[in-house]
């Protein structure tokens, strides 16, 4: 029995998906729950299978095609089945065509010369190649659809035009992905809303490098036998702030602060393709450490493959983003919404230090917290960035007061 | 500045170097009582006598022989061929001994001689008394290569070629020489190796020789007046050219017409294209164009003249099919 | 020996000095041709021998500071006009110690300051060269006289007549010496011009010609003696045939068999050299002694000068780039 294939709604807040991939050609034989094509959301690559077995019969939306949710992309049906009731009350909202490079904004190419290599003179390839265009793209107005020097001036003038302004001239044009679009749009928006200030610390890290490297002894944790890292010790860390100073947890509407009983914590991580995901810790101030550990790591494994489900990505109540790994000593964030308050961590550096008269070397990390001040005034802020500066440095204290759960 | 026909710039330029060296001396056919048969030299045998202003028999071979010779042994002498036709007969003088002898001889011998001749088409002279034949001695490694197109060309340039101590071919036009320009009344010398932008454009660049960058300048007005902008180049020196230059205005334009009366088959304009494309092969938007004289001999009819040398409206022509 | 003119008669010193020159020619085009069949020295010889008392005859007449032009065959004139053995062995071998700097060869080489205003490869080339520089000559008043040698076959040349016609007309101090020795390349006399005295061609500019024994050194220095000093008066030029033969073919490797044998064997048996010697020898002007001693040094300095040749440095090939002009 045929059925329809649609674009599914993978978010609460998704309202179009773009079609990367398919995965089977019209003809092609499916089988029920393998995957059929992927789909790009806001947040993630998506894979979406095959509702039943049957043949792919007909593909209504093609690669690269980005169609609002609940268009019928597709049809599954018996080999041969006859599908023309299906498409005839079949809704296709128009497509548009998902751009990745811009090319050429002309007409489609006429076509010039029947056969033989394209014509451009030496003047206007130097030109095409200086701006970094594919000249074989281009139709050509000279002789013989021989490409003019023109005819590359007004692909560079179109490629200007339809790429956002960057303030200096780019060098490749490219339209932004949806998800960056997604990305700039909530970056502008918390900026506006937001008033953001930061608090910048050095934080010691020594006491917390040992205990990274002989948790047991110094954690009092039992070995588990996953690997503790830094950045554990300060989702946990932070966590318990959090839940000492409930306002930096919150989330501002309208009027009205809402205080979460829950500590959710997103870490943003760089995935393999280069987007920003921020996969979110659920509970952490329920967990123990070596909890976390688990968690935290299996969870960055998925985000750095795009794999992350819209859930897992959902309900951050506070964010931490670390830069360290690239050599950043200290940074500013930008504040997540609808989140009040961000922690920037940046590299472990050995700094000359002065305790007590003396100098000595130490691993010093810079951490900056932001938050939001229309919540959060300076004092407070202050006093939550120093208790969590306490706990990095008395790493004990991450453990003293929950131990497994 | 004072106005002056070209060929009162020539016998100016003559003038003043045989009054600043006394080694200079004029040899050639009717340039003494009669002032040569474009009356170059009008008033020189009046001023420096038989003796520095030469009258000889009907001989180019002597002629620049003799000059060769003499200026091997320490005099500078400037030769007149009368028409650039007869450099045939002088050939041998002009090619193989001047050019070469101080070369041959590990550069021992110094020749300062200068070889003035004349040129060009447009009087019904006819095949034998038309022709530009610049070409021939530019090919020769050895020799200098001179074509001025204005009164004040002509004179700073002559002044310059006699004082080189390197053998020059200087070719005057023949409808040149009753033009007039301005020429400084204070002394200059130009340069070889210089050439001169006549008149600044964008769209297309003409590379003119002698009379034919008058002919340019005017295919540019009438082409300005219809909104095309074209700029016209005078290398004014073809040994040694002034590439870079040229170079800078096809940079400019990505278009270029080179025009001489020499024939088309093998002319300047073949050198000239050809520097340009293995220098600015990528500032070339469509191929190089010379509009020079047709590869038949030049026509006694003015009509058939004015067909086979090239014209201003040719050059019109030319450069609205480019653009 | 030829009708002795009393005046222009060589002195004992110049006839010494005639012998040697013309011992050093003669040993040189010798060794010139060995080195040659020999594969030391690239391109072609155009050999003198045979033609020594011309060159040797003609240039004891001269100031240091008098001109000369040269020929292809234009070996015999330079020595005669005082050029060393070894740089010119330097510039036959290609080197850079060579008159030219190996840029000329056997065909061109000259030495300027010497007087010699090229050598030169085009056929009567020089004659038109000749006359210029008698025209600078008489121009600044120096009194110098310019020498110009030639051939046969150069007598026919266009150039020639414009170039004698000039000298004539402006009674210039040159001295056009034609060395007729029968042949143009292949050519003989008869074939090739209707006259057989080409001095009988002087009519035809208005100035005096001579015909005289080209294997008589005497003979030779005497008419071009009398030829210089009309020159230098300022009397115009002269043109002087010396009747010569060349002993071997046009350039060196050429069989010359357009020659008939006996002419050869006619011509050999006047061999110049010994002729000469035997009439030294005769009039008490040198012992054999002496001209053996003669023999001998040039000999050495021969040897010298090939051995400078071998050992002196080959240019470089970018040394083409150099020399254009000044």
């Amino acid at each position: 029995m045929a059925a329809k294939i649609t674009m599914p709604m993978l978010g609460l807040t998704m309202t179009e998906g773009a079609i990367r991939k398919w995965w089977k050609r019209e003809g092609d034989p499916v089988e029920k729950g393998a995957p059929l094509f992927e789909v790009e959301t806001d947040k993630a690559l998506v894979d979406i299978a095959a509702p039943e077995d049957g043949w792919l019969l007909r593909v209504l939306v093609g690669a690269e095609q980005v169609v609002p949710v609940g268009t019928i992309v597709g049809v599954i049906g018996a080999e041969k089945e006859d599908i023309s009731m299906i498409l005839g009350d079949s809704v296709a909202a128009p497509a548009r065509e998902a751009s990745a490079v811009v090319g050429p904004v002309a007409e489609t190419p006429k076509a010039a010369r029947a056969s033989g290599p394209k014509l451009i003179s030496p003047r206007a390839r130097r030109l095409a190649e200086e701006h970094h265009i594919d000249w074989k793209d281009l139709q050509g107005t000279g002789p013989e659809g021989q490409i003019t020097e023109k005819d590359v001036q007004l692909s560079i003038a179109n490629a200007r035009a339809s790429s956002p302004p960057t303030g200096a001239r780019p060098d490749t044009v490219q339209a932004l992905s949806n998800t960056r679009q997604i990305i700039a749009g909530r970056l502008t928006q918390s900026l506006r809303e937001r008033a953001h200030i930061y608090l910048t610390m050095a934080v010691d890290m020594g006491a917390a490098l040992d205990s990274c490297q002989k948790p047991s002894a110094s954690l009092s944790t039992p070995p588990s036998g996953a690997p503790l890292s830094i950045n554990d010790l300060i989702v946990k860390a932070v966590a318990i702030c959090l839940t000492e100073y409930p306002w930096v947890n919150s989330t501002l509407v309208d009027k009205e602060l809402h205080l979460h009983s829950s500590v959710h914590i997103g870490f943003a991580v760089a995935a393999e393709d280069g987007t920003l995901v921020v996969p979110v810790l659920r509970g952490v101030e329920g967990m123990s450490l070596s909890e976390l550990a688990k968690v935290r790591r299996a969870i960055v494994e998925k985000a750095t493959h795009r794999r992350l489900s819209a859930e897992e990505m959902a309900g951050g109540t506070f964010t931490i983003s670390n830069l360290g790994m690239y050599g950043v000593e200290q940074f500013t964030a930008i504040i997540n919404p609808p989140e009040t308050g961000i922690l920037a961590i940046g590299a472990i550096t050995e700094e000359p230090r002065v305790i007590q008269g003396g100098l000595f070397v130490r691993p010093v990390m810079r951490v900056t917290l932001g938050v939001d001040h229309r919540v959060v005034d300076g004092a407070l802020a202050a006093q939550f960035l120093r208790r969590c500066k306490t706990l990095l440095e008395q790493p004990q204290l991450l453990t003293a007061s929950k131990e497994g759960k | 500045m004072k106005q002056l026909f070209y060929k009162e710039a020539v016998r100016d330029a003559l003038r003043e170097e045989m009054l600043r060296d006394e080694r200079v001396f004029l040899i050639g056919l009717d340039i003494g009582r009669f002032g040569g048969t474009f009356k170059a030299t009008q008033g020189l045998w009046e001023e420096f006598g038989a003796e520095r202003v030469r009258d000889t028999p009907l001989s180019e071979a002597a002629i620049a022989g003799a000059a060769v010779g003499a200026a091997m042994t320490g005099l500078r002498p400037v030769a007149e061929i009368m028409y650039n036709d007869f450099l045939t007969i002088a050939m041998d003088q002009v090619a193989n001994q001047a050019a070469k002898l101080r070369y041959m001889s590990g550069g021992q011998a110094t020749i300062p001689v200068v070889f003035r001749t004349q040129e060009g088409a447009g009087r019904s002279s006819a095949a034998q008394h038309a022709q530009s034949l610049e070409a021939w001695v530019a090919h020769i490694p050895g020799l200098k290569v001179v074509l001025p197109s204005t009164p004040y060309d002509a004179k700073g340039l002559l002044k310059t070629a006699i004082r080189d101590d390197t053998p020059v071919v200087f070719f005057e036009h023949k409808l040149l020489y009753n033009t007039k320009g301005e020429v400084p009344e204070e002394e200059y010398l130009i340069p070889f190796g210089q050439a001169k932008v006549c008149r600044e454009g964008t769209g297309v660049t003409i590379v003119a020789l002698s009379r034919m960058v008058l002919r340019a300048l005017e295919a540019a007005e009438i082409l300005a007046a219809e909104g095309v902008s074209v700029e016209v180049v005078d290398p004014r020196t073809i040994v040694p050219l002034d590439i870079d230059t040229i170079l800078e205005s096809v940079k400019k334009t990505g278009r270029l017409i080179v025009t001489h009366e020499g024939y088309t088959r093998c002319g300047i304009g073949a050198e000239i294209a050809t520097q340009v494309m293995e220098k600015g092969l990528y500032y070339l938007e469509k191929p190089v164009r010379r509009v020079c004289a047709l590869n038949v001999p030049v026509p006694f009819a003015p009509v058939m003249e004015n067909y086979v040398i090239p014209s201003a409206a040719a050059l019109v022509q030319a450069v609205k099919e480019m653009v | 020996m030829t009708e002795e003119r009393h005046d222009y008669f060589p002195t004992v010193e110049v006839r010494k000095a005639i012998h040697r020159t013309m011992v050093k020619i003669r040993r040189f085009e010798e060794r010139a041709v060995e080195l040659f069949m020999a594969q030391e020295l690239p391109g072609f010889l155009h050999s003198y021998l045979g033609q020594e008392a011309v060159a040797a005859g003609a240039c004891a007449c001269l100031r240091e500071d008098d001109y000369i032009t040269s020929t292809h065959r234009g070996h015999g004139h330079i020595i005669a006009k005082g050029l060393r053995l070894d740089r010119m062995m330097a510039e036959l071998f290609a080197k850079t110690t060579g008159y030219c700097k190996g840029k000329g060869g056997s065909m061109h080489i000259t030495d300027f300051s010497q007087g010699v205003l090229g050598a030169n490869g085009i056929v009567a080339a020089g004659v038109p060269i000749a006359t210029g520089a008698a025209l600078s000559a008489q121009m600044r008043k120096s009194g110098q006289v310019v020498v110009c040698f030639f051939g046969d076959g150069a007598s026919n040349q266009g150039a020639f007549y414009e170039a004698a016609n000039l000298g004539a007309v402006w009674s210039l101090p040159v001295i056009y010496v034609c060395e007729n020795n029968l042949y143009a390349v292949s050519t003989h006399q008869s074939h090739h011009q209707k006259v057989k005295d080409i001095s009988t061609r002087a009519v035809a500019f208005g100035f005096p010609g001579i015909s005289v024994d080209g294997n008589d050194p005497i003979a030779v220095y005497q008419a071009v003696a009398a030829a210089v000093h009309r020159a230098r008066q300022g009397e115009g030029p002269t043109l002087v045939e010396c009747k010569t033969y060349r002993w071997l073919g046009h350039y060196v490797g050429d069989p010359a068999s357009y020659r008939p044998p006996e002419e050869v064997a006619e011509w050999k048996a006047r061999d110049p050299v010994p002729r000469y010697e035997r009439y030294l020898e005769e009039q008490g002007v040198m012992s054999a002694v002496e001209m053996v001693s003669v023999h001998e040094q040039v000999k050495e300095e021969l040897d010298a000068a090939v051995e400078f040749a071998r050992h002196s440095p080959s240019p470089q090939p970018e040394d083409a780039l150099q020399d254009v002009e000044p």
